[in-house]
């Protein structure tokens, strides 16, 4: 019985070792990120301007990114997400009078299961 | 010591799912819905017997309706719960045929994400815990008649366009009714482990009109009960994914079964699909926050050992027994 265990966890393991090839990037940016988004989660002002954009660590895949753009889209004001993957840039269109806070949108980041790195509003 | 004989398992998986986003067909993963998401999920699935061993001539079908929804309580924590109804039809030799139906216990979950580290933007690795609990809630022959509780560990990570995740997952068994087809239903003690690679095959970069992905996915799964059985499967597979479902596909190819106290399973073959054009495809009258609904449709074959085969009583219970012991 022994031997079959061993054949069994065995070949789990070396399954295992197949995931050891992975780097590691952009630590520096995480750093950042946590201070920017604790800061921004204690700003009520609200946003100036027509758009926002968001850049957000995390999103690794469309449905991903989807948990986060229907929670942006059911803020008052918003009209429009879009998501670019690539570059983690999250562009917020809010043309209307109503103005989503800095603290809102950082909170719908978290909320949603990611990292906000920073805030980017239209000059 | 029986060694199966190779088997194969295909399932096709239409997914859409927020929470599920990531993870493979048979693998959990360490995504969630965000706060105050709700995830719902429908699954079918049609499973057959046969190839009896014994020469009885023994053959069963059963149709297997899940229903299961996640829930964001906060963003880093989430109620999953599951509930199947099933439909068994059973033949044997000699004219013996028996029909049931009736809902399994329903299993319950809480998925608490403990460690995250965001490195890019789409480069994440996630760390959660899950804690379940199976209730004595379903029908004879279907439910357990137990409380049988469930600890795991999941993890997932995403660098570049490499996927990986792993979970290991233990049910406590405290007496479920004995049901040999199915894993755990041996009435001990169940760990499963899996281990998953997904890579990003298209396209090489996202942008924001180019949301589509293709993703190679291989899994191994393993299953262990405490009276020794164990069994190892590996599952390459592919899926297409957009903000608002995803199409998956992967093909079961057992590796390695020691089974003892259960059938071994010499085929088995699943399929699932996943509409998420929007609520009117769940049929449950909840409207999904997030994410979309799915339908899993699955066929599974099994071959019966003469260790499983009870004594003839009553043409009926003969066909009963034949799939609960």
């Amino acid at each position: 019985m022994i031997h079959k265990h061993i054949i069994f966890w065995a070949m789990v393991a070396l399954a295992g070792f197949g995931c050891q090839t992975t780097s590691t990037t952009h630590h520096d940016h995480v750093e950042m990120g946590t201070g920017v988004a604790e800061a921004m989660l204690k700003d009520t002002t609200p946003i100036d301007g027509p758009s926002v954009t968001l850049v957000v660590h995390g999103m690794s895949c469309p449905l991903c990114s989807n948990n986060l753009g229907k929670t942006l889209m059911e803020m008052p004001g918003v009209e429009g997400v879009m998501v670019n993957l690539d570059t983690g840039k999250v562009v917020v269109t809010t043309p209307g009078p109503i103005k989503p806070t800095r603290s809102a949108l950082a909170g719908a980041v978290k909320n949603s299961g990611f990292k906000l790195i920073r805030l980017e509003e239209a000059p | 010591m029986r060694v199966a004989t190779i088997t194969a398992t295909a399932t096709l998986l239409l997914a859409g799912a927020v929470a599920w986003a990531q993870q493979p067909v048979h693998n959990p993963a360490a995504t969630q819905p965000g706060k105050g998401r709700l995830m719902m999920r429908e699954l079918v699935t049609f499973q057959h017997y046969d190839a009896d061993p014994k020469g009885l001539g023994r053959q069963a079908d059963d149709v297997v309706l899940t229903t299961d929804m996640a829930y964001g309580l906060t963003g880093d924590l989430v109620f999953m719960l599951r509930a199947e109804y099933l439909a068994r039809d059973q033949d044997a030799r000699g004219g013996l045929h028996s029909d049931d139906d009736g809902f399994s216990d329903l299993h319950i979950m809480f998925k608490k994400r403990v460690w995250q580290q965001d490195t890019g933007p789409t480069d994440t690795r996630r760390l959660g815990l899950a804690v379940g609990l199976d209730l004595p809630t379903g029908s004879a022959p279907f439910g357990s008649d137990s409380w049988d509780p469930m600890l795991g560990v999941i993890y997932t990570e995403v660098e570049g366009r490499w996927g990986f995740n792993a979970a290991w997952r233990w049910k406590f068994n405290t007496g479920s009714r004995p049901n040999p087809l199915r894993v755990g239903g041996a009435g001990e003690d169940l760990m499963m482990t899996d281990l998953s690679w997904l890579y990003r095959l298209s396209p090489d970069q996202f942008t924001a009109q180019k949301t589509g992905a293709w993703y190679a996915i291989l899994e191994a799964n393993g299953f262990y009960e405490t009276n020794g059985d164990m069994e190892l499967f590996l599952a390459p597979g592919i899926m297409y994914e957009v903000q608002g479902w995803a199409l998956e596909a992967s093909v079961q190819l057992p590796a390695f079964q020691d089974l003892d106290h259960r059938p071994n399973t010499e085929f088995r073959k699943r399929h699932k699909t996943h509409p998420c054009s929007g609520p009117s495809n769940f049929g449950l009258g909840l409207k999904p926050v997030s994410g979309c609904c799915s339908t899993d449709v699955c066929v599974e074959h099994g071959t019966l050992q003469g260790s499983f085969l009870p004594e003839a009583k009553s043409p009926r219970s003969t066909a009963r027994e034949w799939l609960c012991r």
